[in-house]
């Protein structure tokens, strides 16, 4: 019963936070926040937990922790939750940029704002729910049903243009974004449709499981459709080049915390599910296809980063660039090397940990000075204190410099690609500068350079103290990976050594 | 003839239909009173939904040569004479404010709904004729009694006149049939086809084209589908309860049971004819939905593509036993949310006198007005677009799970395309619901006095139901995977 508490716990705290929002506004921000707290402290406890015993097994079931109850008989779907390390480094991360979501929306939701938790608790519980579900059809619930939660922030907490047409409203970049969700959702369903049914002609089990489908073997063609379908319904949601129009709009449009939400989590259980379903259940086309996909991934690195250039919103610059990282977490998962892997998780966080910094303390530029045009900026440094040195630091461990989490992550992935594509990684090492160079850029045009006229020079001081907590936890936290990665590496270590086994065997079968 | 006790018993929904029926004219002829009549009508409704428990018993039966009652058709049966119940609480306060001639609705009503249950357990080809005449003229009724307004008329005239023509040409099909077996019984039908397997009658097949045909006017699938957006957009939204649910469902009912039998007899034409019409449905159903600005004439369109959708359960190879789940399943969430969604509307327009609220632009920022209407219509128009934790994605997943178990490629290609054009279609209205509200939309005005709160409280249940089932659909999956039908 331990794992469906995970779920369960944002899950009712979301709704209580609706129910009390109308005796005491401040109730719902302290529920919210103590249940994230629980739920940080239960998931490192199971971190723990799960570190004190190590013993390999290769073909039983292997997780750590289980759960299974039957849920549509009918079709044999359970409710089949499960985790290993590499869930529970997911959860952590999770719950942790919970904390910070919460933190960062203190004082800035006005209105509803027990709904506005409602939804934030729901969009963290339903992304527990895809990191913890191992029954396919209980994944794509979550996959699909995470959607609204999101899809209401957006609408009712969105940035707002005024006296604006249609088409440049929130509630256009809302649709938008769940027609991109719904379009890799239903591709999603009828791939894992197609791999139940040919499961279920081949062996006449009828389910869902992912432990009974695990054992599949298909025929080529059939494997290729299927695998396919996962990862083209996985790349709309990464996103990587052709389908990534979503993502720079829903940030720009989105509130501060909901941008925050989707930078650290949402972009992870696509990278995750790619991991945890793709590789494993298709070794045999995974591989054959893997250049290709690497080439989609560099592709993705120098596109994005190219363009996040020529961006005048620093939104959308950082939304840019984070899609530009993702083509690295691409190339690192199709290069089939564990060390790529474990870059892949501590890429991943560090990350998602710089990026969600990187939103907030643009939400507070935002806040003081009312707009988020670089054009209109410029010559703020001396203006406001914090938050240019705070800029600096994670722009800065944005481009990966030595000493932070990013530099560890994509330093693995690169070395571990190496030593299969070496030529690839020559090239995509080209990319650090353009990014670098767009960080730089993002700076000098914010903080450094001419004061433009249209900005009120009053120097602001009044920075509340949340304003300096929030940043500097997540500062401490990356330069912690950044100088001692390993705590990060032992979690799941186990779990990537299994994932590795699998399609190592299944290369050495495809090779003779 | 003699007809025995449980005969009778297996009867009694139609019997007891037939006998309020009665006692409503009666009425009507001593002294009207829109209460008694409304009274009435629930009274015998409810009754005879509770008599299918005891019909339960009897089933399988067969009630002289002309009725064949099995699970089934109780499933059917059940679901008619609940989307008449929720028509009828729903009409009664529209009636009472506006009409004059208020006790004619519920009679044309209840014959309606006679219609529909004769024809869910129709055995024989008389019956099945009687059996769509006695829904069509009623329903006919029940378009035109707004006759005032401005495009019922326009409505009734069309929805008569092709419904008459079609009903003709079915005629004209039973005719054919019967010139071939000599006899208007199902089973000789079936007979027939069995003993012509290898080179089946043309005539044969002439006249069970031409009734597939008037099935497939009453379901507005492709080509026959002209009249749908028209009659939607002039009826009234209490008739469209009624009409886009219970007739579609009884006509459904029969026209599986018939199909699925020239499908596994492997007509081949009507196999391939069968794919063209559903890939049309599919498609133009959700193109021209996009473009509506009435929302019950997008409801029309929409109700197209769900039939197209629904169809694909008739192109089974073996095991009819899943298609069987499918369609219950996929009527049972099209009967939830099409009566969430025209008791809503209804709602709505009798809340303001002066909107009708049948352009979409109307709900703009109902939200922020009306947080509980809007959420339920958000409720109702995910399920009919099949998102996840609504019935309506359960029927939807069945539909694709069926594509897949029979390996219909282009079929799935056409799903998958139409449902994002749907999806696209369905979220326009979503988001219009969520936008700021204009100052002069008339929504501020909303009181809710205590029938309305009823009203609310009856489109709650439904909204929670299709959520519930959507979450734990083995409640429904059980029921309709034991009601299958024994065949004649």
């Amino acid at each position: 019963m331990l794992l469906p508490i995970f779920i369960m716990i944002p899950f009712f705290g979301g709704i209580l936070c609706w129910m009390f929002e109308k005796y005491n506004i401040k109730i719902s921000h302290y529920i919210a926040l103590m249940i994230m707290s629980i739920m940080l402290i239960l998931s490192v406890a199971l971190s723990l937990y799960n570190s004190q015993i190590v013993f390999p097994r290769m073909y039983d079931p292997y997780w750590d922790f289980e759960y299974n109850s039957p849920w549509i008989s009918r079709f044999g779907i359970t409710f089949h939750l499960a985790a290993d390390g590499l869930s529970v480094i997911m959860l952590i991360l999770t719950s942790f940029l919970g904390i910070i979501s919460i933190l960062s929306s203190w004082n800035n939701i006005e209105k509803n704002i027990g709904f506005f938790y409602l939804n934030l608790l729901w969009i963290l519980s339903f992304s527990i729910g895809i990191f913890l579900s191992i029954d396919l059809f209980l994944f794509f619930f979550f996959w699909e049903i995470i959607i609204f939660p999101i899809y209401f922030m957006m609408v009712l907490w969105g940035y707002k243009v005024k006296n604006k047409p249609m088409c440049v409203n929130r509630n256009f970049f809302a649709n938008k974004f769940f027609m991109y969700s719904q379009c890799s959702g239903l591709i999603l369903l009828c791939s894992i449709l197609f791999l139940v049914h040919s499961n279920y002609v081949s062996t006449h089990i009828l389910s869902f499981d992912y432990d009974v489908l695990r054992n599949i073997s298909l025929n080529p063609f059939l494997e290729t459709c299927i695998m396919l379908g996962f990862f083209l319904a996985f790349c709309i949601k990464i996103p990587i080049v052709p389908f990534h129009s979503w993502l720079p709009d829903f940030h720009t449009y989105s509130p501060i915390t909901g941008s925050l939400d989707i930078s650290g989590i949402l972009l992870k259980p696509a990278v995750y599910a790619l991991l945890r379903f793709n590789i494993v259940l298709f070794p045999h086309s995974s591989y054959i296809y893997s250049n290709i996909f690497m080439w989609c991934g560099v592709i993705t690195i120098f596109y994005s980063a190219c363009v996040s250039f020529s961006q005048t919103d620093i939104k959308r610059l950082i939304a840019y660039m984070s899609i530009s990282h993702m083509g690295f977490v691409l190339i690192a998962i199709y290069s089939f090397n564990k060390i790529a892997y474990q870059g892949i998780i501590v890429h991943t966080i560090s990350y998602a940990l710089s990026t969600s910094a990187l939103y907030y303390l643009i939400g507070r530029l935002f806040k003081y000075t009312r707009t988020r045009d670089m054009r209109s900026m410029g010559g703020l440094w001396s203006d406001i204190i914090w938050i240019p040195g705070f800029s600096l630091c994670f722009a800065v461990a944005n481009l990966g410099i030595p000493g932070t989490g990013n530099f560890v992550g994509e330093f693995m992935i690169l070395l571990g690609t190496f030593f299969n594509h070496s030529v690839l990684v020559c090239i995509v090492a080209f990319s650090l500068i353009i990014s670098a160079l767009c960080s730089l850029v993002m700076i000098q045009k914010t903080y450094f350079g001419l004061c433009s006229q249209n900005r009120n020079s009053i120097l602001i001081q009044d920075i509340s103290i949340i304003e300096i907590i929030i940043p500097t936890i997540l500062l401490v936290v990356l330069i912690f990976i950044g100088l001692y990665p390993n705590i990060i590496l032992n979690i799941f270590e186990f779990s990537l050594n299994n994932i590795q086994t699998i399609f190592l065997n299944s290369i050495l079968t495809t090779r003779l | 003839m003699i007809v025995t006790a449980q005969q009778l018993i297996a009867c009694s929904p139609l019997l007891i239909l037939l006998l309020t029926v009665i006692i409503i004219m009666l009425f009507i002829a001593y002294s009207r009173n829109h209460f008694v009549t409304f009274l009435c009508s629930m009274i015998g409704l409810t009754l005879s939904l509770m008599s299918l428990y005891m019909v339960k018993r009897t089933v399988p039966i067969n009630i002289t040569m002309l009725f064949h009652i099995d699970e089934y058709s109780l499933l059917y049966t059940s679901m008619i004479v609940l989307s008449s119940i929720i028509t009828c609480v729903f009409s009664y306060l529209w009636i009472k404010d506006s009409f004059y001639n208020s006790d004619e609705f519920y009679l044309l009503l209840l014959l309606s709904t006679i219609g529909c249950i004769s024809l869910i357990i129709a055995n024989h080809m008389s019956v099945l004729f009687i059996g769509m005449e006695l829904i069509s003229l009623p329903v006919l009724g029940l378009i035109s009694y707004t006759y005032c307004t401005k495009n019922s008329l326009e409505a009734a005239i069309k929805y008569m006149i092709l419904s008459c023509s079609v009903s003709v040409l079915s005629l004209f099909g039973i005719a054919l049939i019967y010139s071939i077996t000599g006899s208007l019984m199902f089973s000789s039908l079936i007979y027939e086809l069995v003993i012509s397997l290898a080179h089946p009658n043309i005539i044969l097949l002439c006249g069970l084209g031409l009734i597939v045909l008037s099935f497939s006017f009453k379901l507005s699938i492709f080509p026959f589908h002209i009249w749908t957006p028209d009659v939607y957009k002039g009826t009234s939204s209490t008739v469209l309860t009624y009409l886009s649910t219970a007739t579609k469902i009884a006509v459904f009912s029969v026209f599986f049971k018939i199909f699925i039998f020239l499908i596994s007899f492997h007509v081949e034409f009507f196999r391939i004819v069968l794919e063209i019409m559903i890939c049309l449905s599919i498609i133009f159903g959700n193109f021209m939905a996009l473009f509506q600005t009435n929302i019950k004439r997008f409801l029309g369109y929409s109700s197209i593509s769900q039939f197209g959708y629904l169809l694909t359960s008739l192109l089974i190879s073996d095991d009819f036993n899943f298609s069987l789940e499918v369609v219950g399943i996929y009527l049972v969430s099209y009967l939830l949310s099409n009566i969430g969604m025209f008791g809503l509307i209804g709602l709505m327009s009798s809340l303001n006198k002066n909107m009708t609220f049948e352009t979409i632009t109307s709900y703009r920022g109902l939200f922020w007005n009306c947080p509980i209407l809007s959420s339920i219509i958000t409720i109702i128009l995910f399920s009919l677009s099949g998102i996840p934790s609504t019935i309506g994605f359960i029927g939807k997943f069945y539909i694709l799970s069926l594509i897949v178990k029979e390996n219909f490629w282009i079929l799935g290609i056409i799903f998958v395309i139409g449902s994002i054009i749907g999806i696209y279609s369905y979220l326009k209205i979503v988001t219009y619901l969520y936008l700021e509200p204009l100052v002069d939309n008339g929504q501020e005005k909303f009181v809710f006095n205590y029938t309305k709160k009823v009203y609310v409280l009856v489109l709650l249940i439904i909204s929670v139901l299709i959520l519930l089932l959507g979450i734990y659909p083995n409640i429904v999956i059980d029921i309709v995977s034991n009601s299958e039908p024994i065949f004649f």
